[in-house]
């Protein structure tokens, strides 16, 4: 189970533009490196991560082994009606992980 | 008062001619490395085919901003922006990072929809060694834009098996 920090603010104007922060710790292992025992580690990067906005996917993310460990993201998202946003992810090991933020939109 | 007599100002005259012939040597080096970068680089050739599939891919529209000296390669903060009104007809579809000399070329991929707002995404990557790094925007009419730094590493990402 990742640990994740999800950083959305708490209220937000209609149509305003809002910036989503989302921190994953997860070793986003290359594939490249091997073990003290000389064993090859296999890659886990999340390879798939999806914002949903009250259900609607806003963002997509697939990232690889040239993202740096502990994946941070930041990007907006148009806050027009208050409620859910919701992140999923899943890494190469089958892993699932979410995290999710309420926002409150005011006119 | 005079700050400088006249034969002062003469040698920093000839000084400066000095340093001017020196100039040939030294200019061309910026212009070559503009003129490389507009083109791709090899080993991101295949990939930018496979993504594209042929089409067009221009310069512009698309800003890519890392610092060009990361001193660990294990984590580069790296800051990717389009500009487009990001309307339904009108929006980004697909940002792509790749990397010139990384074992595998795509960083990431990401999808944006109207909903967006921007397009924007601040993210932070691994880069094996010096090179050049490529973000290229897909937009909702299909149309490709690109952007390219380069960037130099002291100290790599890629440990074993580079």
């Amino acid at each position: 189970m990742s640990i994740a920090r999800l950083q959305v603010p708490s209220q937000a104007k209609r149509g305003e533009i809002i910036d989503i922060r989302v921190a994953i710790q997860h070793p986003m292992e290359t594939g490249f490196r091997r073990n003290n025992l000389g064993q090859a580690i296999p890659k886990n990067t999340i390879n798939n991560l999806v914002c949903r906005y009250n259900g609607v996917e806003v963002f997509r993310a697939e990232m690889g082994s040239g993202i740096a460990a502990n994946p941070y993201l930041q990007f907006t998202i148009v806050a027009d009606t208050s409620g859910n946003i919701e992140l999923d992810w899943v890494d190469d090991a089958g892993e699932k992980g979410s995290a999710s933020a309420a926002i409150q939109v005011v006119a | 008062m005079r700050l400088y007599s006249s034969h002062m100002l003469r040698r920093r005259l000839i000084k400066g001619v000095a340093a001017g012939a020196l100039l040939p040597w030294v200019a061309p080096l910026p212009a070559q490395e503009n003129a490389s970068l507009t083109e791709p680089a090899e080993s991101i050739v295949p990939a930018l085919k496979q993504i594209t599939q042929g089409a067009a891919v221009r310069r512009g529209k698309i800003k890519l901003e890392i610092p060009f000296l990361a001193e660990n390669g294990h984590l580069v903060p790296l800051k990717v922006s389009v500009e487009s009104p990001m309307s339904a007809a009108d929006h980004v579809s697909v940002i792509y990072l790749l990397s010139e000399k990384n074992p595998r070329p795509v960083i990431a991929k990401v999808m944006f929809t109207a909903h967006s707002g921007r397009a924007e995404l601040v993210t932070r990557i691994r880069l094996a060694m010096a090179q050049r790094v490529v973000a290229v925007a897909q937009m909702s009419d299909g149309s490709f834009w690109s952007d390219t730094r380069e960037v130099v590493v002291t100290e790599t990402a890629c440990l074993d098996a580079t």
